[in-house]
């Protein structure tokens, strides 16, 4: 019992102890905390950020502008109140200069609120995408050369109806921020190009049968053109799946949102997946896209990037890998235009970030705009097998697409509409419209 | 006569300078220990004030009630949304939080009260699940997934008591707030309602007999309990300045049984205690190991296995605790 006794209390003192030392740091090393999930359902995406910070900082031979280069790892589990306060013990506790993250929509919405208290903090935000991260609610310390869920769908929206010719549409998906705001972006670029409407079906997240959704789905699909996956991770597989075994695929033709056909579970989708198309500004097979689309040195920069990742880790690289790596070397480049000097030129730094020239990004190139989001390409993908493997292949590129799409000359007019939400912007075409809920990028509705 | 009166004096003086010392600890903990401790302290002080409520219920009313962590996110939500999304002026959202949570337990006091162990534990398991699906699926009020974030910061007569510029003064707000608490539960339960109380767990037949509204009792401890749990909201998602659906349902509860088990249930200073290792713990040991839930788990089930009454009720049991209490004048 004794023993007992002393071997608890040991344990707890050694691992007061223990701690002691992260406290006192090295004046010459740059700290960087780099945040994401690493439990629960969105663990993958935290790991693919971590993955690829980590590849930068071997890439530049673990230093910055000649002071070694630590990264803090911190789990925030893909909830709002645990990141912030892993984002303030990170901060307290660790001393770090700058942070990477966070990863899913609602921990950045949270974050961007939390960084107000500390303008002085660079953080650089890796895969978290609604858009008032970097717009309502945007901090001039908080960067963000990722994505929105708005921006990498608004012209697959204008493409199913322009090329595909779908006017009517079903779109099912995962009950929270981020496919909001995917279809927010989808709905306004659908509507513009033509389309009528846009059935919204929303289902808790983790999912696993959808037969009841399905079922629905069977008894109106004669008056719809196609379904709209808005989900990702098991429950886009489980999604999927079941659209086969209902045998809604003689009746419905199939289409995702960005991740809906991520790389990391395309192998798990199988052959049927080929040709399904999805939007985004990511693709992992790059370097087969149609002659022309890309100049030799982008596809060189791509292959160069891929073939480290998978050299490392033996997995083709997701989009947060890739935005993880970005967000390192953005920073690098911000820490080399003030000559290493963080803790003094804090605001110098902060500026360069905004100025960062990304022309050289694995992705492709791309540009902070004033808000500092990436502005960048934005890609129809199509599944397809190369080598024995299927990638997501760009089939169209959009050229520099801003936050603001195709508003991006009436950004104020754009900002007053609501952010999008459960219910923002209605499905229905009609309705978008005439509740004077537009507006349209010239500002007038279709007759 | 004489000896007897010279060792209540002493003993009185000796209480007296452990009080100092401690207060004193206490009172200058800004002024010595990291902006991290400090950012520690005031979280370990209104966590504390969440688990002394939940103890309140579990030791002298024998109920385990879940429902704390609801009504300290129904306070918490309740602040968040008056202003934030409605912007209400500052003290309105604070006193109907505490209003809604009290709300929030007379409603479900009516239901629960009247079972009692597990079918009260279930019972209150399910409210935080009505609570949480509400904050999660009513997005048009809490902003679902996203939850309520950019919670104004205090400004009590014209000085900010933001959690992040001045972690000092919302410390102060935070001790006061929390010394005050503690000293009414105590308090209530010493007062002849609080024997009562912790009458109806021991025989509420017989406490019937004898003419107690033992329903009564136990409905109105359990509204007492969940405006301590309120307070502690309205504390939390100040400091925060977030609140969110995640932070009202699992980890809580988990982080409050946890936290109330090791301290021990029925020591007045077992919440904090147990607050105090098991916050320490989880941010102590989470740089060093990124399995640390796995070291806190063990940690726990030792605890639990080497004593059952938590490290409070373990101490007490000890020579050398008895011999310190003396030592600093109590009995």
């Amino acid at each position: 019992m004794r023993q007992w006794k002393m071997i608890l209390t040991g344990f707890i003192v050694a691992g007061l102890l223990a701690s002691g030392p992260f406290a006192a740091t090295a004046a010459e090393e740059i700290r960087i905390g780099v945040a994401g999930p690493h439990t629960g359902f969105a663990a993958e995406f935290g790991a693919a950020e971590y993955k690829g910070a980590e590849l930068a900082l071997e890439e530049l031979g673990g230093q910055i502008a000649g002071r070694p280069v630590k990264l803090f790892k911190s789990d925030t589990g893909c909830d709002a109140s645990q990141a912030v306060k892993k984002f303030r013990d990170t901060l307290l506790r660790d001393k770090v200069h700058a942070f990477i993250g966070p990863v899913c929509g609602n921990e950045g919405m949270a974050i961007v609120d939390w960084a107000k208290d500390y303008p002085d903090l660079p953080i650089i935000v890796a895969y978290a995408a609604p858009e008032d991260v970097t717009m309502r609610k945007r901090q001039y310390n908080v960067v963000r050369p990722g994505w929105t869920g708005t921006q990498t769908n608004y012209y697959l929206g204008e493409y199913v109806v322009k090329e595909l010719g779908w006017k009517r549409i079903i779109m099912i998906g995962q009950d929270y921020s981020f496919p909001w705001g995917q279809s927010h972006g989808f709905i306004r670029g659908f509507c513009r190009a033509g389309g009528e409407k846009v059935l919204k079906i929303y289902h808790p997240p983790n999912t696993e049968d959808y037969s009841s959704y399905l079922l629905k789905i069977r008894s109106m699909a004669k008056d719809y053109d196609a379904l709209a996956m808005n989900t990702a991770g098991s429950d886009a597989v489980a999604l999927f799946k079941q659209f086969f075994e209902f045998g809604l695929d003689k009746q419905l033709k199939l289409f995702g949102f960005t991740n809906a056909l991520d790389s990391t579970s395309l192998e798990t989708l199988g052959p049927k997946a080929v040709g399904l198309i999805s939007g985004m500004h990511y693709v992992e097979g790059l370097e087969y896209a149609p002659k022309g689309m890309f100049t030799q040195e982008v596809i060189d920069r791509w292959l160069r990037f891929k073939k480290a990742y998978m050299q490392k880790y033996n997995e083709v690289p997701p989009c947060g890998a890739e935005q993880g790596y970005v967000c390192l070397m953005l920073y690098n480049k911000a820490v080399l235009a003030v000559n290493g000097d963080i803790e003094n030129k804090k605001r110098e730094l902060l500026g360069a970030m905004h100025a960062a020239d990304m022309s050289d990004a694995p992705r492709g190139p791309f540009k902070l705009d004033q808000f500092g989001h990436a502005t960048q390409n934005v890609y129809i993908r199509q599944v397809q097998k190369h080598e024995g493997r299927m990638v997501n292949v760009p089939i169209k590129a959009y050229k520099d697409v801003s936050q603001f799409t195709a508003y991006e000359d009436m950004k104020d007019d754009y900002m007053a509409q609501p952010p999008s939400s459960r219910d923002y912007p209605p499905g229905d075409c009609k309705d978008l419209c005439q509740n004077g809920l537009g507006p349209y990028p010239d500002g007038k509705c279709p007759k | 006569m004489a000896t007897a009166n010279d060792t209540n004096i002493n003993k009185n003086t000796r209480r007296l300078i452990f009080y100092l010392v401690v207060g004193l600890l206490i009172a200058s903990l800004p002024y010595w220990i990291s902006r991290f401790g400090l950012a520690l302290s005031t979280q370990i002080m209104y966590l504390s004030i969440l688990v002394m409520s939940f103890t309140f219920m579990a030791s002298h009313g024998g109920l385990l009630s879940l429902a704390q962590v609801s009504f300290f996110g129904i306070a918490g939500y309740t602040l968040g949304i008056l202003s934030v999304k409605a912007v209400v002026p500052f003290p309105y959202p604070y006193f109907l939080g505490i209003l809604m949570a009290a709300a929030g337990a007379a409603i479900l006091g009516l239901i629960a009260i009247r079972v009692k162990a597990i079918p009260f534990l279930m019972m209150t398991l399910a409210f935080g699940e009505i609570t949480y699906g509400t904050a999660r699926h009513w997005s048009s009020l809490t902003n679902g997934d996203n939850g309520i974030n950019d919670i104004p910061d205090l400004v009590l007569f014209g000085a900010s008591f933001s959690a992040a510029k001045e972690p000092i003064r919302f410390y102060y707000l935070v001790l006061v707030i929390f010394i005050f608490s503690f000293w009414l539960l105590n308090r209530i339960n010493s007062s002849p309602f609080g024997l009562a109380h912790q009458a109806t767990k021991q025989s509420a037949s017989r406490l019937e007999a004898l003419g107690y509204p033992v329903f009564a009792i136990k409905y109105f401890a359990f509204i007492i309990s969940a405006v301590f749990a309120g307070v502690a909201g309205l504390l939390g998602s100040t400091f925060e300045g977030t609140i969110n659906p995640d932070s009202i349902w699992f980890g809580t509860i988990m982080f409050m049984m946890i936290a109330a088990i090791l301290g021990g249930v029925n020591s007045p200073i077992g919440p904090i205690v147990g607050v105090t290792v098991a916050i320490c713990l989880e941010r102590f040991i989470e740089p060093m190991t990124e399995h640390y839930r796995i070291v806190t788990g063990a940690v726990f089930l030792f605890s639990i296995l080497l004593a059952r009454q938590g490290i409070m009720g373990f101490l007490e049991s000890t020579q050398f605790y008895r011999r310190a209490l003396r030592a600093c004048g109590f009995d």
